[in-house]
């Protein structure tokens, strides 16, 4: 259903930051984050943050995986 | 647009679809920009050409659906059979695992697949985990060290039943047991009364439900009106996938 998907931090509050999912504030325990950071969302929370190495190898899996359901639906 | 007996048409599973994935959507965590048209298709009782689009942008939901077809058989993952296995389970299940689903994708894409990424999309598919809902949301949490942070979201998302004990206008009052930790694992607690949405603008997925039925519930929202067997699937695979979950938390 809904996606566990990286996304990067735009601007950074207290217990919530923003990040483009449109903007969007979601919660965050997950201590010091940063703006340029990304972080595992879920359900317009906040699960963990990622490095950003893995977090552009994930976001380009789903696009790829994206793909794949789109061939197989056909 | 056709209108349908919703028993009798292979176009059911589309709309049985619509409505457990339109709260999800109206909150803007799944699925496209789409929520007042999914919601007038589910409500009419209409399929067309134009919805099925609609419906693929759930990606978190079409690789189970794709499997849980593929598996028995059936050409579409939007048939009626598939969708109601999905979201309420069923004995279309039985002979399908998680884990077929992640192998084929290691298969395709496992050198891409290192680190975290491998972790959120192949982490967690012990044997005998089923490509349900519930299973999905439980996976999703059980990658996360506090689930007490989570637990609302966890019981929010899961799909659940309730049984209606009175119905106040745009709202059913139902007795449903909500999702507890107990000494660190998940488990179902006791049953209790609760307030949930059956309603937008006066129309809603369930309008004819009465005190006594059974509802499925996905957000705070009355999904439709399900048979015993359907609440008793659900209550089934929900405990198998919650046995399943705490393996591993």
């Amino acid at each position: 259903m809904c996606q566990a998907i990286p996304r990067k931090i735009l601007q950074v509050a207290e217990g919530k930051v923003e990040v483009l999912y449109a903007p969007r504030w979601m919660a965050v325990g997950i201590p010091d984050l940063a703006v340029g950071e990304y972080v595992v969302v879920y359900a317009a929370q906040v699960l963990e943050r990622m490095p950003t190495d893995e977090a552009e190898d994930m976001l380009r899996f789903l696009a790829e995986l994206d793909v794949m359901l789109e061939e197989a639906s056909q | 647009m056709i209108a349908l007996n919703l028993q009798a048409t292979p176009l059911a599973g589309q709309l049985r679809f619509i409505r457990y994935a339109f709260m999800p959507n109206q909150l803007r965590y799944c699925g496209g920009d789409d929520n007042r048209t999914i919601f007038q298709y589910g409500v009419e009782n209409v399929v067309d050409d134009g919805l099925r689009p609609l419906l693929k942008k759930f990606t978190g939901a079409l690789p189970y659906l794709q499997l849980i077809a593929r598996t028995n058989g059936i050409a579409d993952p939007f048939d009626d059979r598939v969708v109601e296995a999905y979201w309420l389970g069923s004995d279309l299940l039985n002979h399908v695992e998680v884990r077929q689903l992640y192998d084929h994708l290691l298969e395709r894409f496992g050198p891409q697949l290192q680190g975290r990424t491998r972790d959120w999309v192949l982490g967690k598919a012990p044997a005998g985990a089923r490509p349900h809902h519930n299973f999905h949301v439980f996976d999703v949490h059980s990658h996360v060290g506090q689930l007490g942070n989570s637990l609302d979201t966890i019981d929010n998302c899961r799909v659940s039943w309730g049984k209606v004990v009175r119905v106040e206008g745009p709202e059913l009052v139902v007795e449903r047991s909500p999702l507890l930790i107990v000494e660190g694992k998940l488990a179902i607690g006791p049953s209790i009364q609760m307030r949930v949405v059956r309603q937008i603008e006066a129309r809603g997925f369930a309008d004819a439900a009465t005190i006594g039925d059974w509802v499925s519930l996905h957000w705070g929202w009355v999904c439709e009106v399900i048979t015993p067997r359907q609440q008793a699937n659900l209550m089934r695979f929900t405990d198998h996938q919650l046995r399943i979950a705490n393996e591993t938390i």
